[in-house]
């Protein structure tokens, strides 16, 4: 009887070969989640400051369009909105390549924000069926007007 | 002594080969060893690939803030073409040095489309040979693991110069 029971005991934990093994598939998927996030973080973070950019850019050129005839009629600096939000447009797409969607221009008297979202792809958490994260990025710029020259 | 015990007793002698198969087998003695040694191999990989992935990724964070600084620089030279190659230049330079990055790995390409003038497109290019294979066993398991990380960014020459 009691070598029986000692068998059926031994059949089911035949020895100690694998522990590391199995322990390791145990935390093999947790070690990989980590690492996931860590890459796909990096790399995200990453594209976000280009986004940045990209959003700082566009507003940048966009407060290069002051109106020169209401500058010349008033004195006051106003930005020439058509062309203001064609430069935004036309640099933000160009710095971005494409992962910055440009959804609003709020063209002020003498400011400019420029606000968009940005398209952060992922290489890990794709697998879990997040492709990309979008995130809003924006950027404001004012424009200056007078200095013509050099160390004026 | 019985028979089965007397052979039992003289099998690693009779049959050394069969012997030492049943001791390998039996005995777990280092088993654990033996598979750690097997894992580790793996973590030792995946940990080198993340060495790896920081400074992938810091230097392209240096790279995009010096192209972004180099442009803002150089647009706001608002007489002279050169003097804006020069000013975006050096923010270039201080920018990467500021990133504790060495200068002397980078290449900075400055160009207009078109004809320079007030409003024009200007383009700062800025790449650094990231050397990665200094770092402890990445020549080992990722040999070829130098790259050239490099960023571009526009910007439209100032048509005023800002009053900063």
């Amino acid at each position: 009887m009691k070598t029986q029971a000692k068998t059926k005991k031994r059949r089911k934990f035949p020895g100690e070969q694998g522990q590391v093994l199995f322990q390791t598939a145990l935390f093999l998927p947790l070690l990989f989640i980590l690492i996931g996030l860590v890459v796909d973080g990096g790399l995200m973070f990453a594209n976000y400051r280009r986004a940045q950019v990209a959003a700082d850019t566009a507003a940048h050129a966009a407060s290069h369009c002051v109106s020169r005839e209401v500058f010349y009629t008033s004195n006051q600096v106003v930005l020439a909105w058509e062309q203001a939000v064609y430069n935004a447009h036309d640099y933000g797409s160009y710095n971005s390549h494409g992962q910055v969607i440009i959804q609003r221009i709020v063209v002020g008297p003498n400011w400019v924000r420029v606000e968009g979202e940005a398209l952060l792809p992922t290489v890990f958490m794709r697998f879990v069926g997040i492709p990309e994260l979008r995130v809003r990025v924006a950027g404001e710029a004012y424009p200056a007007y007078g200095i013509d020259y050099e160390w004026q | 002594m019985d028979t089965q015990a007397r052979t039992r007793r003289f099998e690693p002698l009779l049959s050394p080969a069969k012997g030492l198969s049943r001791r390998l087998t039996a005995d777990e003695q280092g088993q654990a060893l033996y598979e750690t040694a097997l894992v580790l191999f793996l973590f030792l990989v995946m940990m080198i690939g993340i060495v790896m992935f920081g400074p992938l990724v810091y230097t392209r964070l240096a790279v995009d803030a010096a192209s972004y600084d180099c442009v803002t620089s150089a647009v706001e030279a608002v007489s002279s073409e050169n003097q804006g190659y020069y000013q975006g230049r050096v923010a270039a330079s201080r920018t990467l040095q500021g990133f504790r990055l060495n200068p002397s790995r980078t290449t900075v390409h400055i160009w207009t489309n078109g004809s320079w003038g007030r409003g024009a497109r200007m383009v700062c290019q800025v790449s650094y040979d990231l050397r990665l294979s200094g770092l402890p066993g990445v020549a080992l398991f990722f040999p070829g693991s130098d790259a050239v990380i490099d960023s571009q960014t526009a910007l439209a020459v100032e048509t005023f110069k800002s009053q900063w």
